[in-house]
């Protein structure tokens, strides 16, 4: 579908104001700017490419959904990665669910493997193992800490922002991070002396 | 409980900054801010003074590159155009699934009126409730220019852990048992029953009401 260029350059509001009059125009362009820092939160906090893009389309509903009841207190952004980061870990726990039943984790590993990018030899493993480390660190911490943590480091949310998405006070957003922080930390460090 | 004794916001010399205003800094929220340039550069001033603060900034600043190494890899354009129109017809089928008006036809006015007067009462019973019964409050004095809390007139005291003594223990509040002498300062000690091994001659034991509240750690070459 060709997207003209017009909605390239109106704001957020006179988007959502588009999207829920029902305008697809709007939807896409709304989705082509947010789909990105969304999957990779979702990403971050599941460490799974299938997964995650599952996450962000949940969330993408349910925030186009209940477009009507956004109110506009916090920015379009805002809202939709608490969408997002919920949905991601709502996903987590699903998957945990799964994989204690040994249902079909393996067949979305398979599937994933085959639709994901195939990455070039020798920089990309290393970037691949890498990644595989830090997720697993990330896994390890708890879940409020984990979406803190996520959200201010992938989706560059300041400590304000992280804390209209989540609900919680600036302070508690600091505490979480510095506790994050030092348990990544503790877990990386033979990683992070080689950085 | 003794509050801390830095006072970062007055320029008080000694004391240390507190751990949330090193991750501020690390984090890049004291920069580009004039009211906060003072304390900034204070800050610098610190750290450069503190070597292993500075060593732990740096390496959570390779923890940051070590971050952005690792950035997922994006899904394909195919990818992202199937989960778009996913998107779009599940978002439409939601939509035309939400009632309209779920009370206009089937509940009828009377029924909207009788709810309306039980929301109303139970609300003025909530707002006396909340006026009589609740305690004073203060005001936090938080200048509206800041975006954290940095310690003002008005600190709201928050201990570490070896700025607390513990005085009292009961076993039965921890499920476990306290280990230690009594006044413990820092993390209490709790151990399983399997943990410890009670020695008469040596244990020295503190009872409290119900349940005893804290044992002397036998030393490792005691019987």
């Amino acid at each position: 579908m060709a997207l003209g260029n017009a909605f390239l350059l109106l704001g957020d509001d006179q988007l959502l104001a588009g999207a829920v009059k029902g305008c697809a125009d709007a939807l896409e362009e709304l989705f082509r700017r947010y789909r990105q820092v969304a999957y990779r939160v979702a990403y971050r906090l599941l460490g799974h490419e299938a997964d995650a893009l599952d996450a962000v389309q949940e969330a993408f509903v349910k925030a186009l959904t209940h477009l009507p009841s956004f109110q506009g207190r916090s920015s379009f952004k805002t809202w939709l990665l608490r969408v997002v980061s919920n949905a991601a870990l709502d996903f987590g726990r699903q998957r945990g669910r799964r994989e204690a039943l040994n249902l079909d984790w393996a067949g979305r590993r398979r599937e994933s493997l085959e639709t994901a990018p195939q990455p070039e030899p020798s920089h990309d493993l290393e970037r691949a193992d890498l990644r595989r480390q830090l997720q697993e660190a990330l896994s390890k911490l708890p879940a409020a800490q984990r979406q803190t943590f996520v959200l201010h480091a992938e989706a560059d949310l300041s400590y304000r922002e992280v804390a209209d998405v989540l609900g919680i006070s600036i302070g508690t957003v600091m505490s979480r991070l510095y506790y994050a922080r030092q348990k990544l930390r503790a877990m990386l460090e033979p990683v992070i002396k080689s950085t | 409980m003794t509050p801390p004794s830095h006072d970062w916001s007055h320029g008080a010399a000694g004391g240390e900054p507190g751990p949330e205003l090193l991750a501020a800094y690390l984090d890049g929220e004291l920069e580009g801010r004039d009211d906060l340039a003072a304390l900034r550069a204070r800050l610098e001033d610190w750290i450069a003074c503190h070597p292993e603060v500075r060593d732990e900034i740096q390496r959570q600043r390779r923890l940051r590159r070590l971050w952005e190494q690792t950035a997922p890899e994006e899904p394909t354009a195919a990818q992202w155009r199937a989960a778009l129109s996913s998107i779009l017809s599940l978002a439409s089928a939601g939509r035309a699934r939400a009632p309209e008006a779920p009370f206009a036809e089937t509940k009828g006015k009377a029924y909207v009126q009788t709810l309306g007067l039980v929301a109303a009462c139970l609300a003025c019973v909530v707002l006396l409730s909340a006026t009589f019964l609740s305690s004073p409050t203060q005001p936090w004095s938080v200048p509206s220019a800041l975006d954290f809390y940095l310690p003002e007139d008005d600190p709201f005291p928050v201990a570490r852990s070896q700025e607390v003594e513990v005085l009292q223990v009961a076993g039965a509040d921890t499920g476990s048992l306290p280990i230690g002498r009594l006044p413990v300062q820092g993390e209490l000690e709790l151990v399983g029953h399997d943990d410890v091994a009670f020695s008469e001659s040596n244990a020295r034991v503190i009872f409290g009401v119900n349940s005893p509240m804290a044992w002397e750690r036998l030393r490792d070459n005691e019987p």
